[in-house]
C-alpha cells in the first residue's frame, strides 16, 4: 500500500475502522523504530507482527531542509531482527546524515513524546489536553504528570526526611531517637571517671584493711606463743585447782546425801529384798491384769447369767440332749427315704392343680369321646355335601338358556332370511320376462322349499321346549334335597362342638391337634393322677409309726431347751436345728463357767498385792524420794543414791590426800601474766580480726560491683561509635534528600521557564488568528494555561477556570492549546500532525474558523486529517 | 626447650566490631576460653614457659570471675612459668591478691632489667615508661654465650618516635646479642630479622576483636636447639573476622548479588564473622535489599554485617531529549558540581519519588 502525502493538508475522508492508528504507529515506526524491551517485550512489535511470521515494515519518504531522504524499515520478532537503511531520495544513495535514531536526531523529542504528541483524538479536544491523566495523551501527558504531581513529589521526599528528623514526642523520627540513645550512653560514659575514681578509692581502703589485717596476725601469733609458755607453766597449778574445786563439789554433794540417808544407809541385803518383793508384786500385777482382759465384758457376763441362772449346766444334761437330738435326727433320715420321689410329688402337684376345676368320670370322658368322633365324622360328611351342593350350583348355572336362546333366534333369523329368499327367488322366476318351463318349475321348487324349510324349523323349536323344560324341574329337585341334607348335617355338627367346647372349657388349654385329642389328654392325664394318688396313699400308711415317735421326742427336748431358746431367740419347731442349738448352749456354758473361775483367782490374786504393796510404801517413806507414786523409781533412786555415797566418800578421802601432798611439795604464788589473761587477749584480736575480715569481704564484693557498674558504663561508651556511624548515615541521608528537593525545585522552575512561557505566547498567537483581536480583552492576556495545561483566564483581575468559558469557547482555546504544544516540543523539524475527526461537534462558525486556522497552520505544518463525514472536509 | 610467645590478650576488654550485647559478652568469655586453650596446649606440649608480651588486660578493673579463672590458670599449672610483662594497657588490679604470688609467676619492672635463665637459654625484659625510655636501650647488656629472649611492647620503629612510651626502636637494640625479640602491641603475626643474629617476632593478638583485625590470631612456638630458636606460628582463634568486597555492575539484580556473597564466603566457617561491603554500580532499577541480605546469611555466620557501597549509573542520554521534569532535573544535575556519589544518589531519589516508585532506604 502506499501514500503519497501533500505539503501542507491530506485529508481522508473514509470510514471508521480504516486504521487510523496504525497509521500513526507506522510514521512513529519510520522515524523510531519498534521499541524492543527483553523484560516487557512490548505489546506493539508483536501486535503487529504477521501471523504467519517473518518480517513487515516499510519505507517513508521525507524532506529537511532542502534534501530529501527515504528511510526504510523492517521488523523481526526482536530488535536485533530489524533492519534499517537511509536513502537520498533523489540520487539513490545510502545517505549517512542520519542514523537508525533517526527521529530523536530529527525531531529532539523521544519516541514516546512524539507518538503522543502528533495524534489528536476525535472526543472531545478540551479534555483531551486539560485531563491531566488522559494516558492517551502521553509525552503532553508526561509533561503534565510530573510538572502537577511535583507537590506530591516533594511531599513524599518530605515525608521520608520526616522519618528521620521528625521531633515529636509520640512518633519521634530515626535521629530524634539515636540522639536519645546516644545521650544515654554519654551519659553512662561521663560516669566511667567518677566510678573509676571510687573504685580507686575503694580499693585503696580495701588496701589499708588488709595491712590491718596483716598486723593483727602478726599480734595474734606473738601471744599463741606467750599462751602456749605460760600454758605451760600453769599445767600443773591447774591440776591442783582443779582438784581443790573437785573436793569441793564432792562434799557438797556428800551433804546432800546424808540429808537424804538421815533415818540410816540401807545394807545391801535389805536393798536386795526390797527389790525382790517389788518384782513380786509386779509378777501379781501382770498376772491379774492378764486374767482381767481374758474376762468377757458387762454385756456378755449379763447375758451369761441370766441365760446360766448363776449356775453351770452340768456335763450329763449336755450328753442327754445330744442323744435326744441324734435320734431325732435319725428319725427325720427314716422318714425322708419313705416318701415319694421330688418328681412324683411334683407331677402329682401338677396334676391336682390341672384338674382343680372338674375332675371327670370315666363313663363322661368315654362318652364325650364318642361324640368327638361322631363330630368328626360329621366334619368330613360336610365337606362332602357342600361340595356337591356348590357343584349343582355351578351346573345350574350352565343350564343358563341364554345362549342356547341366541343361537336359537340366529337359527331363526337364517331360517327366516332362507325362506324368504326362496319366496323372492321363486317370484322372481315367475315374473321372469323369458319365461319358459324350466324358470316356472324353478320358481314352483323355491316357493315348495321355502314351505318346507318353514315347517321343519317350527317342528324342531317346539320339541326342543319341550325336553328343556323336562330338564331343568329335575335337576331343581336334587339341588332342594343336598341343601336339606347339609342343612341338617351342619346343624347336628354344631350341637356336638357345643357340648364338647362346654366339656373341655373345665380344663386349662391343652395343646392338641383337635378335640378329640385333648379329651384323649384329658383321659392320660386322669390316668396318671389316679395313679400316683394311689402311690401317695400308700406311703402316708406305711410312716404313721415313726412320725409319731419323732413329735414325742421333739417334744420332750423342745420343751426342755425352752428357756434357752427363748434367750437365744431361736424357734426350734421352725428351723429343726437343735444340734446347732446344743451347741451354742455349750459353748456358753464352758465360757461361764471359765468366767466364774477367772474371777476366784482374781480375787486372790488382789489380796496378795494389797498386802505386798502397803509393805512397800511403808519402806519407801523412810526417805525423801522425789517420786512417790513409782515404787519401782522410788527403790532405785535409793539404790543410787546409797552407791554415789559410797563412791563419793571414797572420792573425797583420795583428794584429800592428794591435795594435801601438793600442798606439802609446791609453792603457790606467780605474779605474773595469767593464761586466762592471755587468752582473753588472743579472743579480742581474733574478734578483731573476724570483723575485720567481714568489713574486707564485703569491700570486695562492693569492688566486683563497682567492676560490673563499669562494665555496663564501658558498654555504653562502647556503643556511642556505632550509634554516631548510625546518625551520621541518617543526616547524610536526610542531607541527600534535602539536596533532591532543592534541585528538584530548582529543575522545575527551569522546565517552567522554558516551555510555559513559550507555550502561552503560541497559544496566544493561534487565538489571535481566529478572533482576529476582536476580544481584546480575553486574548491580550486573559487567557492562559496553568500548571497542568488546563484553560484559566483573569477578568477583571480575578483568575478563573476554564469552566467558565462556554463549551465552543473553550475547545477552541484548548486547540490553539494543543497546537501551541507541539511547536514547544518541535522547535526546529515540524513533524506532521494527524488529526482524528476532533471537530465533529463544532458549529458552522466554529469549523469555519478552525478551518482557516488550520490553512493558516499548513503553511507550516504537514497536516493528516481524516474523517468520515463530508461535511466536516477542510480541503 | 620449648616456649610460647603471646601477648595483646586484652582479656575482659570491649568487642570492636558493633556485635550485640549479648554476642559481645560471649566473645569476652570466647578471649578468656582461648587462653584457657592456649595454657592447655602448653600443657600438653611440654612447654617450659609462657612470654607474655603485654597487654593481657587493657582497663584497670577486670571482673572478678576473669581473675579468678586466670590465677587458677596459673596455679594449677605449676609446671609452666608464666612470665609477663605489662604492656601499655595493663594497668589493672589483676595483680591485687591478699596472698603471695605463685613462684612460676614471673613479672618485670621498669626500673630494670630483669632476666629468667632456663639452662643456657636467658629471657630478659623491662616494660618501657617515660621515666626510663631515654636509658633502657643502653641499659640492655646480655651474655653473647646464652640464647637470649628479649620481651618488649611497643610499636616498632626504626627512629625515635613522638610518643617515646611507645615505641620500640629497633636501631638501637642491634647488636645487643638478641636471639628473639618477643614483641607485643601490634594485634598481627610479623617475623623479621632483627640483625645478622636475631629476629624480631609480633605475634599478634590471641583473637581479634573487630573488622580491623581480621586474618589469622594465635601464638608463637618457641622451640630453643642448642641455642637457635625455631619459631612457628600457631592459628588458634576461635572465631576469625573477614571482610568481603563484592563489586557490583549494572547488570547485577539481587539473586546476582546474593550469588555472588555466597561465592565469596562460601570457604569461611559457620563460627567466624563476616562484613560484606557492596561497591561499583548498580542500575537505577536494582535497589539492594540489605534485609534480605542479612536474611539469607544471617543463620550462616557467628555475625554478619553489611555496608551498601554502590552507586546508580546514570545514563544521561537517555534523558537528552525528555522533554519533562525528569528530563529537566538529570540535565541539570549533571551541570551541577557536587561529588559524583552525591549526584547519583540525588537523581536516583528524584527520578524514583517523580515515578512513583519506593525509594526509602
Amino acid at each position: 500500500m502506499s501514500y503519497v502525502f501533500n505539503d501542507d493538508i491530506t485529508e481522508f475522508l473514509e470510514n471508521n475502522g480504516w486504521g487510523k492508528t496504525t497509521f500513526s504507529v507506522f510514521i512513529k515506526a519510520m522515524f523510531y523504530g519498534m521499541e524492543y524491551s527483553r523484560k516487557t517485550k512490548l505489546l506493539e512489535r508483536r501486535h503487529y507482527l504477521p501471523w504467519e511470521g517473518g518480517v513487515y515494515g516499510g519505507s517513508l519518504t521525507f524532506s529537511v531542509d532542502d534534501k530529501t531522504y527515504r528511510v526504510e524499515r523492517t521488523f523481526g520478532e526482536k530488535d536485533k531482527d530489524d533492519t534499517f537503511a537511509l536513502y537520498d531520495a533523489v540520487t539513490g544513495n545510502v545517505s549517512s546524515d542520519f542514523t537508525a535514531n533517526l527521529g530523536e536526531e530529527l525531531f529532539e523529542v523521544d519516541r514516546e513524546s512524539f507518538e503522543r504528541s502528533i495524534f489528536i483524538p476525535q472526543d472531545n479536544i478540551g479534555l483531551g489536553i486539560t485531563d491531566s491523566l488522559n494516558a492517551k495523551m502521553g509525552g503532553v501527558a508526561n509533561v503534565q504528570d510530573d510538572i502537577s504531581n511535583f507537590e506530591n513529589v516533594i511531599k513524599r521526599i518530605e515525608t521520608a526526611t520526616k522519618v528521620y528528623t521528625q521531633n515529636s514526642k509520640v512518633n519521634p523520627g530515626k535521629i530524634k531517637k539515636i540522639n536519645e540513645e546516644l545521650s544515654v550512653a554519654r551519659e553512662q560514659a561521663e560516669r566511667i571517671p567518677v566510678l573509676l575514681q571510687a573504685y580507686e578509692t575503694k580499693r585503696a581502703l580495701l588496701g589499708e584493711k588488709k595491712a590491718e589485717l596483716e598486723k593483727l596476725d602478726k599480734q595474734k601469733v606473738i601471744i599463741s606463743q606467750k599462751i602456749t609458755e605460760v600454758g605451760a607453766r600453769e599445767q600443773s597449778l591447774g591440776e591442783y585447782r582443779a582438784k581443790k574445786q573437785s573436793l569441793e563439789k564432792q562434799q557438797e554433794t556428800l551433804r546432800g546425801l546424808n540429808t537424804f540417808f538421815q533415818k540410816g544407809v540401807p545394807s545391801s541385803e535389805d536393798l536386795d529384798e526390797w527389790d525382790d518383793r517389788e518384782r513380786i508384786l509386779e509378777v501379781n500385777r501382770s498376772k491379774r491384769e492378764e486374767l482381767r482382759s481374758k474376762q468377757p465384758d458387762e454385756d456378755e457376763i449379763e447375758f451369761l447369767k441370766e441365760m446360766f441362772e448363776d449356775s453351770p449346766i452340768s456335763d450329763s444334761q449336755i450328753e442327754q440332749w445330744n442323744e435326744q437330738a441324734r435320734q431325732i435326727r435319725n428319725l427325720r433320715m427314716k422318714g425322708e427315704h419313705a416318701q415319694m420321689s421330688e418328681e412324683e410329688r411334683g407331677n402329682l402337684a401338677q396334676l391336682r392343680n390341672f384338674f382343680v376345676k372338674k375332675i371327670p368320670g370315666a363313663d363322661e370322658i368315654k362318652a364325650h369321646l364318642t361324640l368327638s368322633s361322631r363330630g368328626k365324622e360329621l366334619y368330613g360328611k360336610l365337606q362332602t355335601l357342600e361340595d356337591r351342593y356348590r357343584a349343582l350350583r355351578e351346573k345350574e348355572n350352565d343350564l343358563n338358556p341364554v345362549d342356547d336362546s341366541s343361537n336359537r333366534t340366529t337359527n331363526t333369523i337364517l331360517l327366516t332370511l332362507l325362506v324368504i329368499s326362496l319366496i323372492v327367488g321363486g317370484i322372481y322366476f315367475f315374473t321372469f320376462p323369458e319365461r319358459s318351463w324350466i324358470t316356472i318349475w324353478i320358481g314352483v321348487a323355491c316357493e315348495l322349499s321355502a314351505i318346507l324349510i318353514f315347517v321343519f324349523g317350527f317342528l324342531m323349536a317346539m320339541i326342543r321346549r319341550n325336553r328343556n323344560e323336562r330338564e331343568r324341574a329335575q335337576f331343581e329337585k336334587s339341588i332342594s334335597e343336598a341343601g336339606d341334607e347339609l342343612a341338617a348335617s351342619r346343624s347336628e355338627y354344631d350341637e356336638i362342638h357345643d357340648t364338647l367346647t362346654a366339656f373341655l372349657s373345665d380344663f386349662p388349654e391343652i395343646d392338641a391337634e383337635d378335640i378329640q385329642q385333648k379329651i384323649i389328654e384329658i383321659q392320660r392325664k386322669m390316668d396318671k393322677l389316679n395313679g400316683l394318688e394311689e402311690k401317695e396313699k400308700d406311703y402316708l400308711s406305711s410312716n404313721s409309726e415313726s412320725m409319731d415317735e419323732l413329735s414325742s421326742l421333739q417334744l420332750e427336748l423342745y420343751t426342755s431347751l425352752s428357756h434357752y431358746t427363748t434367750i437365744l431367740e431361736v424357734n426350734l419347731y421352725d428351723t429343726q436345728d437343735e444340734d446347732k442349738v446344743i451347741e451354742e448352749i455349750e459353748e456358753k456354758n464352758e465360757k461361764y463357767t471359765e468366767y466364774l473361775s477367772r474371777k476366784k483367782e482374781i480375787h486372790r490374786i488382789s489380796g496378795e498385792i494389797n498386802a505386798e504393796y502397803n509393805g512397800l510404801m511403808a519402806v519407801l517413806g523412810s526417805y525423801p524420794v522425789e517420786d512417790m507414786d513409782s515404787i519401782t523409781a522410788g527403790l532405785k533412786e535409793i539404790r543410787q543414791k546409797d552407791i554415789l555415797y559410797e563412791e563419793t566418800t571414797k572420792q573425797i578421802h583420795e583428794l584429800k590426800k592428794e591435795i594435801e601432798e601438793f600442798e606439802a611439795s609446791h609453792m603457790i604464788n606467780k605474779d605474773e601474766e595469767s593464761l586466762t589473761d592471755l587468752q582473753e587477749q588472743h579472743k579480742v584480736i581474733e574478734e578483731k580480726m573476724t570483723e575485720l575480715r567481714a568489713f574486707i569481704s564485703d569491700d570486695e564484693k562492693s569492688l566486683d560491683d563497682s567492676s560490673r557498674e563499669m562494665q555496663e558504663c564501658e558498654e555504653a561508651a562502647d556503643s556511642i561509635e556505632g550509634l554516631l556511624e548510625s546518625r551520621q548515615e541518617m543526616e547524610e541521608k536526610v542531607r541527600i534528600y534535602e539536596a533532591t528537593i532543592e534541585y528538584l525545585t530548582e529543575a522545575k522552575e527551569e522546565f517552567l521557564s522554558a516551555y510555559m512561557g513559550p507555550l502561552q505566547r503560541s497559544m496566544r498567537g493561534y487565538l489571535r488568528k481566529i478572533y482576529d483581536d476582536n476580544d481584546a480583552e480575553i486574548i491580550s492576556g486573559g487567557l492562559s494555561l496553568d500548571m497542568n495545561l488546563g484553560i484559566q483566564y483573569k477578568y477583571k483581575g480575578i483568575t478563573r477556570s476554564g469552566d467558565f468559558l462556554s463549551t465552543g469557547y473553550r475547545d477552541l482555546v484548548a486547540f490553539c492549546g494543543r497546537m501551541a504544544l507541539v511547536d514547544i516540543l518541535y522547535p526546529k523539524q515540524k513533524p506532521m500532525v494527524i488529526l482524528d475527526d476532533p471537530f465533529t461537534n463544532y458549529d458552522e462558525e466554529k469549523f469555519g474558523k478552525v478551518k482557516e486556522l488550520l490553512a493558516e497552520m499548513a503553511l507550516s505544518h504537514q497536516i493528516i486529517y481524516f474523517t468520515c463525514h463530508p461535511s466536516r472536509s477542510i480541503v | 626447650m620449648r616456649f610460647i610467645h603471646c601477648s595483646d590478650l586484652h582479656l575482659d576488654s570491649k568487642m570492636e566490631s558493633n556485635l550485640s550485647n549479648d554476642d559481645a559478652r560471649l566473645r569476652r568469655e570466647e578471649l578468656l576460653d582461648t587462653f584457657t586453650r592456649m595454657v592447655d596446649y602448653a600443657a600438653g606440649n611440654s612447654v617450659k614457659a609462657i612470654l607474655i608480651a603485654g597487654d593481657m588486660f587493657d582497663k584497670p578493673h577486670i571482673r572478678k570471675h576473669v581473675k579468678q579463672r586466670v590465677w587458677e590458670e596459673i596455679n594449677n599449672h605449676p609446671q609452666i612459668d608464666f612470665i609477663y610483662l605489662q604492656g601499655n594497657h595493663d594497668k589493672s588490679d589483676f595483680l591485687d591478691i591478699d596472698v603471695a604470688y605463685p613462684d612460676n609467676l614471673k613479672l618485670f619492672s621498669e626500673g630494670e632489667w630483669r632476666t629468667y635463665t632456663y639452662d643456657d637459654i636467658a629471657i630478659t625484659g623491662r616494660e618501657i615508661s617515660s621515666y626510663n625510655y631515654k636509658t633502657v636501650y643502653t641499659s640492655l647488656v646480655l651474655d653473647s654465650t646464652r640464647c637470649n629472649i628479649v620481651m618488649m611492647h611497643g610499636q616498632e620503629s626504626e627512629y625515635e618516635g613522638k610518643d617515646k612510651t611507645h615505641i620500640i626502636n629497633l636501631q638501637e637494640l642491634r647488636d645487643k646479642n638478641i636471639d628473639y625479640l618477643a614483641l607485643g602491641h601490634i594485634h598481627s603475626y610479623k617475623l623479621d630479622k632483627l640483625d645478622e643474629r636475631g629476629v624480631y617476632c609480633y605475634c599478634g593478638a590471641l583473637e581479634g576483636r573487630g573488622f580491623d583485625e581480621c586474618g589469622e590470631k594465635g601464638f608463637v612456638v618457641l622451640d630453643v636447639v642448642d641455642k637457635k630458636v625455631e619459631v612457628t606460628f600457631v592459628p588458634f582463634a576461635k572465631r576469625l573476622f573477614h571482610e568481603v568486597i563484592i563489586e557490583m555492575t549494572p547488570e547485577d539484580d539481587m539473586l546476582s548479588v546474593l550469588e555472588s556473597i555466597k561465592r565469596s564466603t562460601v570457604a569461611f566457617p559457620e563460627r567466624d564473622l563476616i562484613k560484606v561491603v557492596l561497591k561499583g554500580y548498580r542500575s537505577m532499577d536494582m535497589d539492594v535489599d540489605l534485609p534480605r541480605i542479612r536474611r539469607t546469611f544471617d543463620e550462616d555466620f557467628f555475625f554478619l554485617k553489611v555496608y551498601d557501597e554502590t552507586r546508580v549509573q546514570i545514563n544521561y542520554e537517555q534523558y537528552a531529549n525528555d522533554k519533562s521534569l525528569k528530563g529537566e532535573f538529570v540535565r541539570l544535575m549533571q551541570k551541577k558540581d557536587i561529588p559524583a556519589a552525591d549526584r547519583d544518589r540525588i537523581i536516583e531519589i528524584g527520578i524514583k519519588a517523580v515515578m512513583g516508585e519506593e525509594f526509602v532506604d
